[in-house]
């Protein structure tokens, strides 16, 4: 064999390191076809792993929101939402989670802004296919809820007041629960509160910005969710307007502020406004016949007897409790995040207090 | 005398104030059903079971909005609707509302 020169041997040894070095770069990198070499990547964003505003697993869920929001509507990326690791899903949060998903979905020009990817835990990820999550954003999932505690959440969604989108979704979740506990669901009561809680946000809660910095999205203007789960009929309703503190202040005169101030209990501007609909029972537009929708949210809890009313609106919660025989409990309280909405929610248990 | 079903005829889903906000709003049902029979000087018996419920602004909006629309006397106007229900407090609370009606007119 001919003996290789040694400037032949170098030449050769870079040769192999060079292709050495080249074939370990290529293995770093998916191969993509031509059309998608271009595309950024997308940002993962985690969510939360509890999906919930109260016992202050709030700040979380809005720090997540607020950044999904970021990242597509003022950065103009697209994202991927990891669920991955969400282990619960209460109504409150889910309903916010809900609201603002279809938000940014309506409000952004990118081709399909956010993919989900699901979460691993088997009854978090049907009960984020149960409320249409991926409807909204447009991902697959075949997975069929069959959970008993999953398949009675029902989501709606809609612009205007009219009885057709909510009624249907209220009296079968009502019927259902109703038949299969002891302790029956009083429909009429329910509609009354609910209803109006949807009047409410349709008439008053976008007369101002949101606050966000961002326009409304005028295709839908309110979102329920109801649930049965553990012997407990949960209904919420949910809009992304300017708050009970923004229409309160320009309807509500000073002389009758006076005389309910010291009634009232006053932890956080919201939490009072909230109060002080309840209690004046009268509307934005200064009629006096009108208004009365606040105190309807209340009496949904009279009607069952039991229960309890949640309202959030921007930083500010009031809950009324009610147990049988007994006059309605009220507590308020500010929270440390604004949602930058108002949810209502109705918890009315379907048991008895013997079981 | 005309019988009026609210949820036959009109909904069973009744909710809302004003047209504009939805077609089986109070506004819808008083100027749909009520206002021309009773400008015509007929009694009209309203039967109120049937439907999931009703909001008081439904309520307020479609039986005290006869006083203000039609200028009726609340007291002419009770005795010219007949309302039925099977829960009494449905009943007495559009009538509160007809009668505060002509408080506020006065």
């Amino acid at each position: 064999m001919k003996k290789l020169h040694h400037h032949t041997k170098v030449r050769l040894l870079r040769l192999a390191r060079f292709r050495h070095a080249h074939r370990q770069a290529r293995r770093q990198y998916r191969y993509l076809p031509p059309a998608r070499r271009h595309v950024p990547a997308r940002e993962r964003i985690v969510a939360p792993q509890r999906i919930n505003l109260t016992r202050g697993e709030g700040a979380q869920l809005v720090h997540f929101l607020r950044a999904v929001k970021t990242q597509v509507l003022k950065r103009r990326q697209r994202v991927i939402i990891d669920f991955r690791h969400v282990e619960a899903v209460h109504v409150p949060g889910a309903i916010l989670l809900l609201s603002e998903i279809d938000r940014i979905v309506a409000l952004s020009d990118l081709h399909k802004p956010i993919t989900v990817r699901d979460p691993r835990n088997q009854r978090t990820r049907e009960v984020l296919k149960q409320i249409g999550l991926h409807e909204l954003t447009g991902d697959r999932c075949d997975i069929t809820p069959v959970r008993d505690d999953v398949v009675f959440w029902r989501a709606s969604k809609g612009a205007d007041q009219s009885g057709d989108a909510i009624g249907p979704i209220i009296e079968h979740v009502a019927q259902t629960a109703n038949k299969e506990h002891a302790q029956s669901v009083e429909v009429s009561g329910i509609w009354r509160g609910v209803s109006e809680a949807v009047i409410n946000t349709v008439e008053h809660a976008y007369h101002q910005e949101r606050g966000d910095g961002l326009p409304h999205s005028t295709a839908t203007r309110w979102w329920m969710l109801t649930q049965i789960r553990n012997g407990t009929f949960t209904a919420a309703v949910c809009d992304l307007g300017s708050g009970y503190k923004s229409t309160v202040e320009k309807t509500i005169p000073e002389s009758f502020v006076a005389t309910v101030r010291e009634r009232l209990l006053g932890a956080s501007a919201d939490a009072y406004a909230i109060q002080l609909a309840m209690e004046y029972g009268r509307s934005s537009t200064k009629q006096s016949h009108r208004g009365k929708g606040s105190r309807d949210a209340l009496s949904v809890l009279e009607g069952h007897r039991d229960g309890e009313l949640h309202i959030l609106s921007n930083s500010g919660w009031v809950r009324y409790s009610l147990a049988s025989g007994e006059s309605p409990r009220v507590e308020s309280d500010r929270m440390d995040l604004d949602i930058l909405g108002t949810i209502i929610w109705w918890k009315l248990p379907l048991m008895n207090g013997a079981q | 005398m005309r019988t009026i079903n609210v949820a036959r005829d009109f909904s069973r889903f009744p909710a809302g104030r004003y047209r504009r906000n939805g077609r089986t709003s109070g506004e819808a049902f008083r100027e749909d059903l009520l206002s021309a029979p009773l400008s015509a000087g007929e009694t009209i018996v309203v039967e109120l079971d049937g439907t999931i419920g009703y909001g008081s602004s439904f309520l307020e909006e479609a039986f005290g909005g006869l006083v203000r629309q039609l200028g009726i006397q609340p007291d002419t106007l009770l005795k010219r609707i007949t309302l039925t229900s099977s829960d009494p407090t449905l009943i007495e609370e559009i009538k509160g509302y007809i009668r505060s009606t002509e408080k506020k007119n006065k």
